[in-house]
């Protein structure tokens, strides 16, 4: 909760909101939950603006509720979810992976439902129909024949039918996530009224030990909870013949020519799913640590493994993936992905046939390789055979440890990685030693220790080797505390994005009145009314919004590694 | 009692003697007085020494090859300082001493006897020339058993690796067999001397190290039986860090930039000519 974070936090309510809103939500990013009354108080606001504001905000999911009971009567505070408002910052990417995983349709759920926050599939249908009656003739598998300007009955039918599908999809793939009354109120309340209601229970205070196994029973209540099944969807039985899903996955049970298939509650409210998106993206991430140690192909092939094991996954910070079978594996692997020939056999292993194995011998191969990798990734899952389970918690550390490094080798050079490397290898270590076995002159090692410490990727421990602690007599042990660095790290990112959303507003403060015009319908509609040096400054405005926006991504993507995986 | 007396002192005289002449060497340990025999080559150098002269020589003789600092020269043989300079000088003079510099002490002037070559304690083994670092010739070899490394880690074509029973991963024997025979360096190193190269690469990142599978007919070059450990290399790839792409990630000023500071991004000259490069 540092100052840049706070910032930054304002500045995107700033962006996507208002300046009223705004007011608003730095009040409670600063003073923390509060009820409406000091809300207005230090706002200055009028309480109906205040309420307004805050019912945007909880509309959105950036703003949640708790009602405490205060003697006689009942008191609602108001505060900010912090991670939600942050993964505003990726909206970008989310957009376009919507797009590039369901088409055209899929980006234009996702546009919708993060322009109202959350909404019904109804409701998601019209909006879009309403906005984009025709789809793009190029990029739409779904919808065959219909000539794109006809608005007849029988094609908007179509094309709704076909929103409806891909919103089902998505929901079933957990990108998009029902929405419940429960969903705006605090989560760290609903923690403690759980266990108020258990500790109620009890005729005694409860005892330490007691608390924590209470705490402990409720966690894994919540973990089979978040496991159970996918909210907001329910099973009908449909005739085959309107049925054109070809898929087999989708149809679960067969009866003569009717099918079960799951379809998307009507009176359920939807918002978009960040975390499973940042899932899939720390997949593809892990998977591509592999394409510089080994090979594409060993990307291909952890890919698709983590694929298939993402359906399982619940949350971004569990430890190990559900086990993968060799067999289904070798089924889901693309066709494409070519295993005999990336693999270059020793002349003794082939043989005097020279032949090479087969494909599935192959990919045995490349499982042995997957394990024995130095990273240690992908296990063997004990006790079960031809069973592979992917250690997450080993790769997002990989991955953060990298992200780092390259941060470090970008800024500063490759002998700060090196000491960084070292440290992280050994633990705690004297200037002395760093010298040694790092083959740099000492004087070299204290400049580059005293860089990183002040960058926030080292740390120093003091031992003093008597009790008066003279620094003379004291050992200085240097050492690398992950979880230490990423929030150090984290934090400059955040005031650098920071930093470039505000110079946005600035740029586009500094052509406020050009903007404005463009603004005018009559200019909408007619581009001729601007004049050749307003379209030259137009098209430099947006040269550079472009730059600094897609810088800002840039590093919300650093920030989601750092601290999301 | 008078007869033991007698004894004595004549055992002394002789001793004295024999100590002018440079066969025995007397110390004093807790305030007794030591004598020591010496061997007969060693005679003859110091024979030729009197008095304080033949006390420094010793003392520096007896420090071997780690060589003695003057100050502890002067504690040990509790001689005035000008006396030891002197003596110094004359031993420096008959080129019976020399004087060193340590890596440790790059400040300390050292001594030891003129035919002993200076331990690796003092010289800083073969990575140092005139007492320090030679960087350079440490990042040419360092950069030259990466390559030899990468060459034997992956096929010649780049999108293809090797199986898993591959064995011809290369030992620290193996790299230091390439070296000297490709004559990279011109100075003799230890296998335990390519292992520090290689534990080098290691922190960079550039190569793994890992136990070799075992196999029989694994013939060691040098005898060397008990570093199993092979190499293996990581293909470089580019570093590249999206912060670095902004002023941000390489502003000297960023700890003072605030949002509405004296410096700030409202009017920050790096991003105005940052943003300016882009049309």
């Amino acid at each position: 909760m540092s100052r840049n974070e706070s910032r930054l936090c304002r500045l995107i309510v700033r962006e996507h909101f208002g300046p009223t809103v705004e007011k608003v939500a730095n009040i409670l990013l600063r003073k923390g939950r509060m009820p409406v009354g000091q809300i207005v108080q230090l706002t200055q606001l009028k309480p109906r603006q205040v309420r307004e504001c805050l019912l945007v905000m909880i509309q959105h999911n950036i703003a949640v509720y708790a009602e405490l009971q205060e003697r006689t009567r009942i008191v609602t505070y108001y505060e900010i979810n912090r991670s939600e408002l942050l993964h505003r910052t990726l909206i970008p990417r989310v957009l376009q992976d919507a797009h590039d995983w369901y088409q055209y349709d899929g980006g234009l759920i996702a546009l919708t439902l993060l322009a109202h926050g959350k909404m019904t599939i109804e409701d998601c249908t019209k909006e879009i129909l309403a906005n984009h009656p025709s789809p793009p003739s190029s990029s739409t598998t779904t919808v065959s024949s219909a000539p794109s300007t006809t608005t007849s009955s029988k094609a908007q039918e179509q094309r709704s039918s076909s929103i409806k599908k891909v919103f089902t999809k998505m929901v079933k793939e957990k990108c998009l996530i029902a929405v419940r009354p429960s969903d705006s109120l605090s989560e760290t309340d609903k923690d403690m009224a759980e266990e108020k209601k258990e500790t109620d229970k009890m005729a005694m205070p409860p005892t330490a030990a007691e608390l924590a196994s209470i705490r402990k029973n409720l966690d894994v209540q919540k973990a089979k909870e978040q496991n159970s099944g996918i909210i907001g969807l329910k099973r009908s039985l449909e005739s085959t013949e309107t049925d054109d899903y070809s898929g087999s996955k989708r149809a679960k049970l067969r009866d003569k020519d009717l099918v079960i298939v799951e379809v998307v509650e009507t009176d359920v409210f939807f918002k978009i799913n960040f975390e499973r998106f940042i899932i899939r993206w720390r997949n593809t991430e892990i998977a591509k640590l592999y394409e510089n140690r080994l090979n594409p192909t060993a990307t291909a092939i952890m890919q698709t493994m983590l694929g298939l094991a993402e359906e399982r996954m619940i949350n971004v910070k569990e430890d190990f993936t559900t086990p993968v079978s060799h067999a289904l594996l070798s089924s889901a692997l693309p066709t494409n992905v070519n295993m005999v020939d990336t693999l270059e056999f020793d002349p003794q292993e082939l043989g005097s046939s020279n032949i090479k194995p087969k494909p599935y011998e192959c990919l045995e191969k490349y499982f042995q390789l997957l394990e024995e990798d130095a990273m240690r990734v992908v296990r063997k899952d004990a006790g079960r055979s031809g069973q592979y389970i992917v250690s997450l918690k080993t790769a997002v550390r990989i991955l953060k440890l990298n992200m780092i490094r390259d941060i470090v080798t970008a800024r500063f050079g490759a002998p700060y990685v090196r000491i960084m490397n070292m440290l992280l290898d050994k633990g705690k270590l004297e200037e002395k030693q760093i010298s040694r076995y790092s083959m740099m002159p000492i004087k070299d090692v204290r400049e580059k220790l005293t860089t990183l410490c002040t960058f926030g990727v080292l740390s120093l421990q003091e031992v003093p080797k008597t009790n008066e602690r003279t620094p003379s007599r004291t050992f200085y042990l240097w050492e690398v505390l992950l979880q230490k660095s990423v929030d150090t790290i984290v934090g400059r990112l955040y005031h650098t994005m920071g930093n470039l959303r505000q110079r946005r507003f600035v740029e586009r403060n500094k052509r406020a009145i050009l903007l404005e015009k463009c603004e005018r319908s009559d200019v909408k509609a007619d581009q001729s009314l601007l004049n050749a040096t307003e379209r030259k400054e137009l098209e430099a405005l947006h040269t550079v919004l472009e730059v600094l926006e897609v810088q800002e991504l840039r590093l919300a993507q650093m920030v989601a590694t750092l601290r999301e995986y | 009692m008078a007869d033991t007396q007698g004894m004595e002192d004549l055992f002394y005289n002789e001793c004295l003697k024999a100590g002018n002449n440079g066969y025995i060497e007397v110390f004093q340990v807790r305030g007794e007085l030591i004598y020591k025999a010496l061997k007969k080559e060693d005679v003859g150098k110091a024979g030729a020494l009197h008095g304080e002269e033949q006390v420094v020589y010793n003392t520096i003789r007896s420090s071997g090859n780690e060589g003695i600092w003057t100050k502890h020269l002067k504690a040990k043989t509790n001689l005035h300082e000008a006396v030891i300079k002197r003596c110094l000088r004359v031993l420096e003079q008959k080129a019976l001493v020399k004087a060193i510099k340590s890596v440790k002490h790059p400040t300390r002037k050292l001594y030891m006897l003129m035919e002993l070559t200076p331990s690796v304690e003092v010289t800083g083994g073969p990575w140092f020339t005139d007492q320090e670092l030679d960087v350079d010739f440490v990042e040419q070899l360092t950069y030259q058993c990466y390559k030899f490394i990468l060459i034997k880690s992956y096929p010649r074509d780049s999108s293809s690796i090797y199986t898993p029973s591959h064995k011809a991963y290369p030992s620290a024997a193996a790299v230091r067999k390439h070296i000297m025979e490709k004559r990279i360096s011109q100075v003799d190193l230890s296998v335990d001397d390519i292992t520090m190269l290689l534990d080098v690469l290691v922190y960079d990142g550039k190569v793994e190290r890992f136990m070799a599978q075992v196999d029989e007919d694994w013939d060691d070059e040098d005898g060397d039986t008990e570093s199993d450990w092979v190499y293996k290399a990581i293909r470089d790839k580019k570093v590249e860090s999206a912060w670095q792409d902004c002023p941000c990630g390489v502003c000297p000023v960023a700890d003072f930039c605030t949002e509405d500071g004296p410096v700030n991004p409202a009017g920050c000259a790096y991003y105005a000519k940052w943003l300016d490069l882009d049309f």
